[in-house]
């Protein structure tokens, strides 16, 4: 799996758990606030002081309807016009309590709107007594299927079902008046009433939720807000015959986000971490991978780099046994050839194995005073022929007489790469120039070489292990990318070094190392 | 026969060269790549050996850019890179085989000889002489004995062409060694009993009595058409 896809999966995975933890740990609570609720309270009660008013009010002229109806008892016109000034009244009827004939009893029906619930075909009935009830009896008035007791007062209501209400009045020794009510339109007539009388009152609420509703659930008056979330209105009635008028009123509420904080921490810690750990495990693998393709390309790098000696080996070999017979003396060239490749080898082969070495568990010096021509001029001899084929010259010029404190098997190592690189990479330059110089307590050596030099990007770069100077298939050469990195560890565990110098023409190496002082 | 081969490792293109010359092919050695395109379009060589890795010029390039001009001429590869993948784009890019290192001599020599063969077989309309039973392909480098394929190398192709045309001629060993040999080069007189030795037991039905290549004592070798 790629990095990326590592992160992208934890991030996604990260974002999950966050979402769920704000969704799980994210509670809505709603505050109510403060409201003065007595004065809603007191416009309750002057709404219910209003009604109480009208309702006497009411009465009183119900009355007085019944009385006059009882003077107009044989004049149906009048009472109808009497009866239509009052709001609400549909029927007036007179009924004789004494007889059930119905003389000297009249009915009229007042005309509507025509909107009215009122049937005005339903009539009271007087009914006598049935089976008087211990001696005494009392007529019942019946509407319809119900029957309703006339009781011993004078006045007095019948509700009926349908919004309709009767009232009677007993007017005269055996005359009983009963008026049949519309309450609907006596409710509308309240309505409007106690609109008008709302300079009474709840104008002045405070804000907030507030509103008057009728019996039907009807608003009456509002003042505009709306019932705020989570809020619940509370109730203050007002109650008359006619019904039950309520103020309803509620205080404004604030929805508050809370968050349950501890698991909250420990969600979003959680998301972190797994987001963090998809992080490093991305980091680990394409770390772990980067070295195995290093590796990789370390041990395709070795095979090609084998392969170039060993088919010079083979070819070499297939020529001398050709000539051999014919031409001794050049059977012995390409033998020579063989055994340079043999070296070019084994020098392959003790670069990676120092390498590998190193990587395991460092190096292992045998410092000791050295004459470092001795190793120069070895090293050189091994190269003569390679040189010479590949047309570098080769030109030492040393200071004589000193001594370096090196391992000699390991300065041998660093100058064959150096040499090495310069028939590799810097054969056109045609000249391989070696010189070395005393410098206090130091000794130093320049290989400089008049190839295409190191580009400016790269100076430090070939120093890394699986570095070449070009990496491209057009820069030709090929290499493992071990010969400088191993040649600068092994200078520097000699107290040494070896560094890239600016040079006019092609690149230069400066080795450093001790100078061995007795 | 020319041959041009470039390979920048200094050991294996003068190896090969060696090895080519020996054969009697005229092998011409390039050190990169801006050089063998050079070399190829002054001297038109029949077969190219191209190096994948090779300073200035990649083989790869080098092979796309003989292509470009001419589809015929072979083109093989020589390389260390082994992945299949560098395999499989040298053959796409044209090329006529891909030998991987290492090789040795033989290899080298067989795959050469059967890139020419098939290209020329491709290309050419049959060019052929006939010497008695045999039947010589000098560009295909092969020869006929009674359906018998047989494998020559240039040099033995000159020989055989030089016999061929001066039939019943003694040719001496002198203009043998000139004809088949060049000018430049000595061999010493051994060399060519060799090769006419090894050639006898190539293409004669009974190398003990030759027929087609009859040793003139003190002159040379002929061929006398029966």
């Amino acid at each position: 799996m790629r990095f990326e896809a590592i992160i992208g999966a934890g991030l996604l995975l990260a974002l999950a758990i966050g979402g769920v933890t704000v969704q799980l740990t994210q509670q809505v609570e709603i505050e109510e606030l403060p409201r003065d609720f007595e004065l809603v309270e007191s416009a309750a009660a002057q709404v219910q002081l209003e009604l109480d008013r009208l309702h006497f009010r009411y009465v009183d002229r119900l009355e007085e309807l019944a009385g006059e109806l009882h003077r107009y008892a044989r004049a149906v016109f009048p009472a109808e016009r009497l009866a239509s000034k009052l709001v609400g009244v549909r029927t007036i009827s007179l009924i004789n309590l004494e007889g059930e004939s119905p003389n000297g009893h009249y009915e009229i029906r007042i005309p509507d709107a025509g909107d009215s619930v009122f049937d005005r075909d339903r009539f009271p009935e007087l009914k006598s007594p049935q089976a008087p009830v211990n001696g005494t009896g009392t007529p019942a008035l019946v509407v319809g299927s119900e029957r309703f007791e006339i009781d011993e007062g004078d006045v007095g209501w019948v509700r009926s079902p349908g919004d309709v209400l009767y009232f009677w009045k007993k007017v005269r020794g055996g005359v009983i008046s009963v008026i049949g009510i519309d309450t609907i339109e006596v409710q509308e007539s309240i309505n409007d009433w106690l609109l008008k009388a709302d300079e009474m009152g709840f104008k002045a609420l405070e804000h907030g939720y507030v509103r008057l509703v009728d019996p039907r659930r009807k608003v009456v008056w509002a003042n505009g807000e709306s019932l705020s979330e989570g809020a619940a209105p509370r109730f203050f009635p007002a109650t008359s015959r006619m019904g039950t008028w309520q103020i309803e009123a509620a205080g404004r509420t604030k929805v508050k986000q809370v968050w349950n904080l501890p698991f909250l921490i420990a969600g979003v810690g959680l998301a972190l971490a797994v987001f963090l750990a998809s992080i490093l495990m991305g980091a680990s693998l394409r770390r772990a991978t980067r070295l195995a393709e290093q590796r990789v390309t370390f041990v395709n790098r070795v095979s090609h780099e084998l392969r170039t000696p060993i088919t010079n080996i083979l070819l070499n070999t297939d020529i001398a046994r050709d000539v051999l017979v014919e031409d001794p003396s050049d059977a012995d060239v390409h033998l020579r050839r063989v055994r340079d490749e043999t070296s070019r080898l084994s020098r392959l082969v003790d670069n990676v194995l120092t390498f590998s070495r190193k990587e395991e568990r460092g190096h292992r010096l045998r410092i000791s005073r050295q004459d470092p021509n001795s190793v120069i001029q070895e090293v050189a001899a091994n190269f003569e022929s390679l040189f010479e084929l590949a047309g570098i010259d080769l030109q030492i010029e040393s200071v004589s007489g000193s001594f370096v404190e090196a391992d000699p098997d390991a300065l041998s190592q660093i100058l064959t790469n150096l040499f090495s690189n310069v028939e590799k990479y810097a054969a056109a330059g045609g000249f391989l120039r070696i010189e070395t110089e005393i410098d206090g307590e130091t000794w130093i050596l320049l290989a400089s070489d008049g190839g295409p030099g190191v580009r400016a990007g790269a100076r430090e770069k070939i120093f890394e292990p699986f570095r070449r100077s070009g990496d491209s298939i057009s820069e030709g050469v090929t290499g493992t990318g071990l010969g400088l990195t191993i040649a600068r560890d092994l200078a520097r565990e000699m107290n040494g070094d070896l560094s890239l110098v600016d040079s006019e023409q092609g690149a230069a190496f400066k080795l450093t190392l001790p100078l061995s002082i007795s | 026969m020319k041959i041009l081969i470039a390979e920048d490792d200094p050991v294996t293109g003068d190896s090969i060269r060696k090895i080519l010359a020996m054969e009697g092919f005229s092998p011409v050695l390039a050190r990169d790549g801006e050089e063998a395109l050079k070399l190829w379009a002054e001297d038109r060589p029949d077969l190219v050996c191209l190096d994948i890795m090779m300073p200035k010029k990649d083989g790869f390039s080098v092979c796309r850019e003989i292509r470009a001009e001419d589809a015929n001429t072979p083109v093989l590869f020589l390389s260390a890179k082994n992945e299949e993948v560098d395999v499989v784009v040298g053959l796409e890019l044209g090329a006529d085989d891909f030998i991987r290192k290492p090789f040795g001599k033989h290899e080298l020599v067989a795959r050469i000889r059967r890139a020419l063969r098939r290209t020329t077989a491709k290309t050419e309309a049959v060019d052929l002489f006939e010497m008695g039973h045999l039947k010589v392909f000098p560009k295909q480098l092969r020869a006929t004995v009674e359906d018998r394929e047989i494998e020559l190398t240039p040099r033995e192709v000159a020989i055989l062409k030089v016999l061929s045309d001066r039939v019943n001629e003694a040719v001496s060993r002198d203009d043998l060694l000139d004809e088949c040999w060049g000018m430049d080069y000595f061999p010493e007189s051994r060399t060519l009993d060799q090769h006419i030795s090894k050639l006898r037991h190539k293409i004669e039905l009974d190398p003990e009595s030759p027929t087609l290549i009859e040793t003139v004592r003190g002159v040379g070798y002929r061929w006398r058409r029966s």
